[in-house]
């Protein structure tokens, strides 16, 4: 069954979302459809609908729709100039061609993911279930009560920085929340196979303190395609030394790193060297590393290191 | 399964498809269009094979739903050449011998395209960066990213003379 | 040296790019027979099971499915499927079908049905239960003493095949050596990643005839394995080769095909299986895993005394093509050494199955062996370009243990080609070394042979002359894309002194072209080469025999400018003309030229490679910056495809050094790397600079004085990265892909201040 709803309303009277998967762009949802872990018998489609395609200024801040396009976002003008570090994760999301399609929605709404997850169904047929397909066991923990796939969306560190709010239906009724409480409930649900009705209609981004910098660093083995080993994202007000950091690919969600912010504003660190260090030793103390294909576990906890090229620029 | 019918404008001709929910628009496009110089590499958006451009944009065609394209306009290698000859980008491609195997070529040249039609005359890591969703594993890539440089100073060229 | 070569020596761009470049180029997967159906194999998810049944009766509800072959239907033989000449290092150990699975990927049964997408559901219907079997997954563990015997009818352990090469005493030559060098090395894992799956079409549905249009290196090999297996003549087998996306060794064997075909005979309809990328990955065939022990004896002048290797391939449970592998590794030592030991391991385990692999053998010996000699020479505080040369056999001498002289030998004009453009990358950027950066060059030479270093290349060319004197040219010889079609038609006009655009070229098809030993050992421009040559001359005689019947004239010759002159007519007729003369009449007469050609040698090109790597000492990272490869393969018969098979060979060097491993997941008893993500490939955005250089040379015994390329350009990256990697970093590296020990950055434009020498 494929629907593809042309207004809100539509979507809105067309969509029971137990039963139903709401498709954008595909990109992630695809291939899971391919591997048998996400079927395609009932889909729908929501890149029709104008008001989930649009990027406008509201009186509260710049919203950005749920359809919007990577491509379309990290080439946006304004959303460039207002929000460099989203357009610039936007435009380090995956491949040229991943971007052209895929959405901002779908990019915050992605799967978690694991070597023992994104695998075809014939490669998974040796192991027993795991949380992510219907089992009670995390093959990467077999002592973890939950699931430990780790959350990779690129946009996602830069959309927190900028205090975004995610707007969304749940069970018919308009809600909005801070992007990282939204991202914590689809990433909780994520690591089982139980669904909510979550429509996702997009992001209102406030508007910020014209001084303000903010930047976003991926550290990935290959310039395209690729996942990040690490992201970091990061604002900063230089007069008030007030920063906002999060660190991504490192646990179910983006972590926020407050003792290094705290650290930023009271200036008590002798120099970069030093305030990386205090960002590695909190990463370290945030994350919830698992193995992933290509990357041993002391590479990862290295790669914390890569945070002081955020520094860098947010300091430079 | 369902059947439903689509409408796409594959290089300018309009078709109407009967696609099921898991066609690709690869499917549509290889099986059901006869266009069979799109390639499968991988199936999952991993190598760039399967580059078709859908609405000015690269995609890769393998992870995109029949259904999801309904309406679209899609742009394949067939669509290149015409009676007269063929594309700049074909001729620099074949120039600087940046086809070996070919098995990558049709991807390449439409990732090519596509950013060419929105960026004429690119910088070498615009380039780097646009072509960095194909794979290609005879080249190195060396001759393909100078078969970019060359394809967009003929293009300069032919709209000069236009 | 002036050849006053015409078409030779010159960048032609291929003859089929145009179809390749407009989509119109036809591979395996874009040909549709009249009534074709759709097939898979359904492989064993476990390293070592026993299959206890197959469930099909869920299957067999579906309209769609048309039937499966079982492992009990297949012919109760065993065959190996290696596309290599019969040999008695070609062990044969593998079935078609079993219900024994030796690894992860073996095949247990093939069905089909009318759609891809029917047969999709029909497999997920298929029950197949399993009693699992203990399993040795690396090679300690399969030669640990209570190991079982993964391969019993041949060998009581899993070493199935050994080998030694030998010269001289070598305990002598360590004690007369001042100093020892020894260590061990270990290379991983890979997967060739042709972009084309492989791929089949086999028409087998009257039982009698089987057709098959498949990627193939090797159809003429393929076709005597499956006339063997199902007990019919070779001329009821037909290979046909289509367009082929890559192959670098991996299908240089059957695959598929053999059920397939028995699939097809089964249901009466052609037949078309297509892998995916996850059975491409560790379902089909891989790079031998290595570990090798190397020592070096070596005098207080950096004279080399002797050199020993153990030398341990894992070939996973069916030996495919290792023995021969083995066997030419121990044949690329290029140093001058007067006792050599080589002692060479084939080792079973229940991993996937290794086999042919661009370098074959070599490029994971030379891996440790030139890191050595990097490491050897900058210990002794010598240069370690020059150690090496000092050490380097010269045209005229041997190779440990060999039995034929080197022919030609450019390498230090390849050194002093890789030193000036050193030279001029570093007068453009400065090589750095500060607190956060430190950037260092490395070094690798390498060798390989022109043809398999067995000698065993064969081939056979035949040229027709059509009546307006165009030339169809017609070889066994394999192009998988490289361009080898494209460089026969060079050497055909050049031979015949005509136009490129006069020749025309049919190949790989086993009812239509003739015998060639295989697309393999870098074989088609020296071996396939040599026998279009030598089919020019044969064509050439014949047309002095015609034209000396037509104008009854003994003195008829052919002449340094490609011209056949005509003593008693006082005339000079070009080829075109000499067959548009010969062509009708009384006298007339059908024109062609044939030859077969065997190897004799196998001359050995060779390369200098150097790599500039830069490592981020507070992130622990590494990017390369510069690769030069200069090379020696004598003519560049088509200079514009050589330097494309240098820059493909580096980064897929590149690929080895620094990421690509299929990395094993002891939980789930199979690899991890299973797609193109996790097996990371390098990507445009990625690659450093790349320099490809071709030196002046000429092999005697080649083609207009060709040797052969294709995998010699790999050989030498990976050992030069990890030198350079080593010297940046400061850390002792024996172990590859990089990604282990650093993290891998692309090279991009923070870390790059400039793109130069463009």
């Amino acid at each position: 069954m494929y629907k593809r709803p042309k207004t809100m309303e539509e979507l809105l009277q067309a969509s029971s979302l137990k039963t139903e998967t709401i498709l954008a762009g595909g990109t992630d949802l695809v291939p899971l459809i391919k591997n048998g872990v996400k079927n395609c018998s009932s889909l729908i489609d929501i890149t029709q609908i104008p008001e989930l395609k649009k990027i406008e200024k509201t009186d509260k801040g710049w919203f950005i729709g749920t359809a919007v396009t990577l491509s379309s976002l990290a080439e946006n003008p304004d959303i460039r100039q207002a929000y460099p570090a989203l357009s610039k994760a936007a435009g380090k999301t995956a491949s040229p061609q991943i971007r052209s399609i895929g959405t901002i929605g779908g990019n915050i709404l992605q799967d978690r993911r694991c070597m023992y997850f994104n695998q075809s169904a014939y490669w998974r047929s040796s192991l027993p279930l795991c949380f992510k397909t219907g089992g009670s066991v995390c093959h990467q923990a077999p002592a973890s009560p939950v699931c430990r796939a780790i959350y990779y969306s690129d946009t996602a560190p830069a959309l927190c920085i900028y205090g975004a709010l995610a707007v969304f239906y749940e069970n018919g009724c308009r809600q909005t929340l801070p992007v990282l409480d939204f991202i914590k409930h689809h990433t909780a649900e994520n690591g089982t196979v139980r669904y909510k009705e979550i429509l996702l209609e997009g992001f209102l981004l406030p508007f910020q303190e014209v001084p303000m910098k903010s930047a976003f660093e991926k550290v990935s083995i290959r310039n395209s395609i690729d996942f990040p080993v690490i992201h970091f994202a990061g604002t900063y007000l230089p007069a008030a030394k007030q920063s906002c950091l999060y660190a991504g690919a490192v646990s179910h969600y983006p972590v926020r790193l407050v003792k290094t912010e705290e650290a930023i504003a009271s200036s008590s660190f002798a120099g970069l060297d030093a305030l990386t260090e205090i960002a590695v030793q909190e990463i370290r103390s945030l994350s919830q590393l698992i193995k992933e294909p290509g990357i041993s576990p002391k590479i990862k906890r290295e790669s914390f290191k890569n945070i002081r090229f955020l520094f860098e620029e947010l300091f430079g | 399964m369902e059947h439903y019918s689509i409408h796409l404008t594959i290089n300018g001709k309009k078709y109407t498809f009967f696609v099921t929910e898991e066609d690709t628009l690869l499917d549509v496009i290889r099986e059901k269009a006869g266009l069979t110089g799109t390639k499968q590499g991988c199936g999952c958006g991993q190598c760039g094979a399967c580059t078709v451009i859908m609405n000015q944009k690269a995609v890769n065609s393998c992870c995109i739903l029949a259904l999801q394209a309904d309406g679209s306009e899609v742009e394949t290698i067939e669509g290149l050449d015409s009676p007269s000859g063929l594309h700049p980008i074909q001729e620099a491609y074949i120039e600087k011998g940046a086809i070996q195997c070919g098995f990558c070529t049709p991807g390449m040249i439409m990732s090519t395209k596509a950013l060419l039609d929105q960026n004429p005359q690119p910088s070498r890591p615009e380039i780097r960066e646009a072509l960095s969703g194909n794979i290609c594993r005879c080249t190195g890539y060396t001759k393909i990213e100078e078969a970019v440089q060359a394809a967009a100073a003929k293009l300069k060229e032919v709209s000069h003379e236009s | 040296m002036n050849h006053n070569f015409q078409t030779v020596s010159k960048p032609f761009p291929r003859h089929e790019a145009a179809a390749k470049a407009s989509g119109k180029a036809v591979y395996t997967n874009d040909i549709c027979l009249p009534g074709m159906v759709y097939g898979m194999i359904l492989r064993s998810p476990y390293a070592h099971a026993k299959v206890l049944s197959i469930d099909l009766s869920e299957a067999e509800e579906m309209d769609e499915f048309l039937g499966a072959v079982l492992p009990e239907e297949v012919p109760d033989k065993l065959y190996n499927s290696s596309g290599n000449p019969p040999s008695p290092l070609l062990l044969k150990d593998e079935k078609i079908l079993t219900d024994h699975p030796l690894c992860v990927g073996d095949r247990i049964l093939a069905i089909a049905a009318e759609t891809p997408a029917a047969l999709r559901k029909a497999a997920s219907r298929i029950q197949i239960r399993y009693e699992l079997l203990p399993a040795a997954n690396t090679m300690e563990e399969a030669l640990a003493p209570a190991s079982a015997p993964i391969q019993p009818h041949l060998s009581d352990t899993n070493i199935l095949a050994e080998r030694v090469a030998e010269q001289g005493d070598t305990e002598k030559g360590f004690l007369e050596a001042d100093f020892i060098f020894e260590d061990d090395f270990h290379t991983s894992p890979m997967q060739h990643v042709a972009l084309e799956p492989t791929s089949c079409i086999c028409d087998f549905s009257d039982g009698v005839h089987l057709n098959i249009w498949s990627n193939s290196q090797t159809p003429y090999q393929e076709r005597r394995i499956l006339a063997e297996l199902f007990s019919i003549s070779e001329n009821h087998v037909r290979i046909v080769k289509p367009a082929m996306g890559g192959g670098f060794g991996a299908r240089q064997q059957l695959h598929n095909q053999p059920a397939c075909a028995l699939l097809s005979r089964k249901i009466r309809r052609p037949v078309k299986m297509i892998n995916t990328r996850e059975e491409e990955m560790y379902a089909s065939v891989i790079r031998h895993e290595m570990e090798t022990h190397l020592k070096f004896g070596v005098t207080k002048s950096g004279i080399l005394t002797a050199f020993q290797t153990e030398y341990y391939l894992n070939c996973g449970p069916y030996t495919t093509h290792t023995p021969t592998i083995v066997a030419a590794a121990s044949r690329k030592f290029q140093y001058r050494v007067p006792n050599y030991l080589f002692h060479g391991y084939t080792v079973a385990t229940n991993g996937p199955v290794a086999g042919a692999f661009r370098g074959y053998g070599n490029a994971q010996l030379t891996f440790g062996r030139e890191l050595m000699m990097s490491r050897i020479a900058r210990q002794m505080h010598l240069d370690p370009i020059e150690f090496r040369l000092q050490n380097h056999v010269k045209a005229g001498e041997k190779f440990p243990a060999a039995a034929a002289a080197v022919t030609s030998c450019a390498i230090e004009k390849c050194a002093i080609r890789c030193r000036e453009i050193q030279a001029e990358i570093d007068a453009l950027e400065d090589l750095t070394e500060n607190e956060d950066i430190c950037q260092a060059w490395g070094v690798a030479f390498s060798c390989h042979g022109s043809g398999p270093s067995s000698k065993e290349g064969m081939s056979a060319a035949l040229l027709l002359a059509n009546d307006d004197g165009s030339i169809h040219l017609m070889t066994g010889s394999a192009d998988i894309g490289q361009g080898s079609e494209t460089m026969l038609m060079q050497i055909a006009a050049e031979s015949l002194g005509i136009p490129l655009s006069s020749i025309r070229i049919s190949a790989a098809d086993t009812d239509k072209t003739p015998y060639d030993t295989g697309t393999f050992g870098s074989s088609q421009t020296y071996v396939s080469g040599n026998a279009v040559a030598s089919a020019c001359e044969d064509l050439i005689r014949k047309l002095i025999q015609a034209l000396s019947v037509s104008f009854a004239d003994t003195e008829v010759s052919f002449t340094e400018k490609k011209t056949f002159l005509i003593p008693s007519e006082k005339k000079e007729l070009s080829l075109q003309e000499a067959v548009r003369h010969c062509a009708f009449g009384m006298k007339g007469m059908v024109l062609m030229g044939s030859s077969s050609y065997k190897a004799q040698e196998s001359p050995n090109p060779f390369a200098v490679c150097m790599v500039k790597a830069e490592y981020e000492k507070k992130t622990n990272s590494i990017t390369l910056k510069h690769v030069i490869e200069a090379v020696d393969v004598g003519t560049a018969i088509n200079p514009l495809t050589v330097k494309g098979q240098i820059e493909g060979g580096i980064c897929q060097g590149i690929g080895y050094a620094l990421t690509e491993s299929l990395e094993y997941n002891k939980k789930a008893g199979k690899t991890n790397s299973s797609d193109l993500l996790s097996y990371r490939i390098p990507l445009l955005g990625d690659m450093p600079e790349i320099h490809a250089e071709i030196v002046e040379s000429y092999e005697p015994t080649g083609p207009h004085g060709a040797k052969s390329v294709g995998e010699l350009c790999t050989v030498p990256v990976a050992p030069a990265i990890v030198d350079a990697v080593s010297q940046a970093s400061k850390k002792k590296i024996n172990r590859i892909p990089l990604s282990e020990f650093f993290l891998i950055k692309p090279n991009q434009a923070r870390s790059c201040t400039a793109y130069t020498r463009r």
